[in-house]
């Protein structure tokens, strides 16, 4: 048993400089970003944009993986704070439960702000880079207006409740059908999963309720609901939109499948906070918010993606 | 219990022992009558077979999870096994590149691995299956993940895609009969192979079984390694049907699988369990969330009578072993 323990031990010492990041050289700026989770298609664009704009400026950039729980990206930041970054950036799984993580960086006189996603006590943090979450609803619901003569029955699949974006792009969403004759017939959550959205869409399919959109709050979703129209013949009578211009989403508009999606610009997120964190580092004063907009994405424009 | 017990506890005793034996029964016969009535949808033809089509995939997997169970084990690795096996089967099923077959196989031989790995770990190294399973549930997700590089697995081929989309007949998924071939064929092993008995044996009493001259450990590593080639199966099955190979498919599969089993009446400390069982239990939990998304009932009453039904269930168990 001992000797299985030091086996265990080795390697493990043996396989952890592999992913211990670049080392700082004398006088390089040292950046700390705890993510809210690397398992998130999205979230793993932004970070493989960050990484890329890092090296191009000369950043020796650590990115920690919060895994999905907010309990761990405080202790990240707590571990930033003690190996004395020059600056780090929260990429926040909850509204709430990150929020220890800012106040312990403003405790400790280190530099700290958002990206992608808000913290409750933000004023705390020294900016916020990424979209405003109401906005892409808000383009959802627009293009659906557009394309639909602003009526009709509405089906809503929304991500997880309670979550930020869920709540924020339901704002929008709404927002957007004021002053129109849109019912929102159904809605239920599919927790951003595809087989769930592929399976609620089967029943309400089953369940005689009527309906001619379906807004999915991201192309996950979308593409489930998709399926299960299509399997089920009825792709002439219900327009889908989804949310994020996932690759296959973007190959499903060009084939005339989904009728839209919206753009949130991953890349242009994890550059802009690579650009931000040096501004920060070099003493210079940024903004309170520095938005991303989000993009309208349908037949008309899908080949610009 | 024979019949003097019944004679002498009456007619309470009766309806205490239908239920215990066929209360998995009932209970799917009276949510179905409840939600017929709620929605005329609900009994037709096609939500029958929605509802067939929808279980399919976590049937095979509760299939495994059955098996596993009855041995004495656990198996908290299956979703985990879905994920994996999904991106790896997707990686060769683009359009043009290999026939279907390599796909397939991919899928079921990696779900086989990590089932064969369990197995090994839990049998000769006498880790509890709990923790193994828990282990090679982490890093199958995280193996699953890099695999893939966090991104999913697009551009299928319409064969792959055809494997779980096809309706027979211009009707009937195709899934339906994966699932009762699989049914079939594991009723098959459960009740009249001698393989089968010795899965009885193993988790009824070990020590009895290896005084009895069985070799207990080979019993336990072929065990998990079928049921990682049906996580394997369900992984690929369910990638071929959403048209993704995605790394995090099959969240929470693993739970949803061995409640199946345990409301299907298999016992949570071997020995005792049933496939047909475990199709019923499937089948519930599929007819509840069906009815309650055709009735627009938020999901969180779902979680909630999910729940509650597997603890009555469980606690249905207990009592009618306490009686024998």
């Amino acid at each position: 048993m001992k000797r299985v323990i030091f086996a265990v031990i080795a390697l493990v010492l043996a396989v952890l400089p592999v992913f211990a990041g670049a080392e700082a050289e004398d006088g390089q700026i040292r950046v700390g970003a705890s993510m809210q989770g690397l398992n998130d298609t999205y979230i793993r664009i932004v970070t493989d944009a960050m990484e890329a704009r890092a090296e191009e400026l000369g950043i020796a950039l650590t990115i920690l993986d919060g895994q999905g729980r907010a309990e761990t990206q405080v202790s990240q930041v707590e571990n930033l704070i003690a190996q004395q970054f020059d600056v780090i950036v929260l990429n926040p799984m909850s509204i709430e439960g990150a929020a220890p993580a800012v106040d312990a960086a403003v405790r400790a006189d280190i530099p700290i702000f958002t990206l992608v996603s808000l913290v409750a006590n933000q004023e705390k943090a020294v900016t916020y880079v990424g979209s405003d979450a109401p906005e892409s609803g808000l383009i959802q619901g627009e293009m659906i207006v557009a394309a639909t003569g602003g009526q009709g029955r509405v089906a809503l699949i929304q991500g997880p409740i309670g979550h930020d974006a869920q709540i924020g792009r339901k704002e929008g969403l709404l927002e957007a059908f004021e002053g129109n004759s849109f019912e929102i017939v159904v809605e239920q959550t599919a927790n951003w999963q595809r087989d769930q959205a592929l399976e609620l869409v089967e029943n309400w399919l089953q369940s005689g309720i009527e309906f001619d959109i379906v807004a999915a709050q991201n192309d996950n979703m979308a593409m489930g609901a998709l399926q299960a129209i299509e399997n089920a013949g009825r792709q002439d009578e219900i327009l889908v939109f989804g949310i994020d211009a996932t690759e296959d989403a973007q190959a499903a508009i060009e084939a005339g499948r989904l009728a839209g999606t919206v753009f949130q610009d991953a890349v242009g997120q994890g550059r802009m906070a690579m650009d931000v964190a040096l501004q920060i580092a070099n003493g210079e004063s940024v903004e309170d918010v520095i938005f991303i907009p989000y993009l309208p994405v349908d037949a008309s424009n899908v080949a610009d993606y | 219990m024979n019949n003097s017990t019944v004679s002498m506890t009456g007619v309470r005793g009766l309806i205490a022992t239908v239920f215990s034996r066929y209360g998995i029964y009932v209970a799917l016969f009276l949510i179905g009558l409840v939600l017929s009535i709620a929605s005329p949808f609900f009994l037709t033809v096609t939500n029958i077979l929605n509802i067939l089509n929808q279980v399919s995939i976590i049937g095979i997997i509760a299939v495994g999870s059955t098996i596993v169970l009855i041995s004495g084990g656990l198996d908290l690795s299956a979703g985990a096994i879905v994920a994996v096996a999904g991106v790896a089967g997707a990686h060769f099923a683009h359009p043009g590149e290999y026939p279907l077959i390599v796909p397939i196989l991919v899928g079921i031989l990696t779900g086989a691995g990590i089932g064969l790995f369990n197995g090994v770990v839990v049998a000769k190294g006498k880790i509890p299956p709990f923790i193994v399973t828990l282990g090679t549930m982490t890093a199958g997700r995280g193996l699953a993940l890099l695999l893939v590089g966090g991104m999913q697995v697009i551009n299928l081929s319409d064969e792959f895609v055809s494997l779980a989309n096809t309706r027979v007949l211009g009707a009937v998924p195709i899934l339906i009969f994966f699932f009762a071939g699989i049914c079939l064929l594991f009723w098959f092993v459960t009740t009249r192979m001698r393989f089968g008995r010795h899965i009885y044996a193993v988790g009824g009493n070990e020590n009895a079984a290896h005084v009895s001259g069985l070799n207990v450990d080979r019993i336990k590593i072929t065990v998990y390694a079928l049921a990682g080639a049906l996580a394997g199966l369900g992984g690929l099955l369910l990638a071929s049907r959403t048209v993704v190979g995605s790394p995090i498919a099959g969240a929470g599969y693993e739970l949803d699988a061995i409640a199946a089993a345990v409301i299907g009446g298999t016992s949570t400390t071997g020995g005792l369990g049933r496939v047909t069982g475990t199709i019923i239990g499937a089948l519930l939990i599929q007819v509840i969330s069906n009815g309650l998304d055709m009735l627009n009932v938020p999901s969180y009453y779902q979680q909630i009578v999910k729940g509650l039904i597997i603890i009555l269930a469980v606690y249905m168990d207990m009592r009618s072993k306490n009686k024998r």
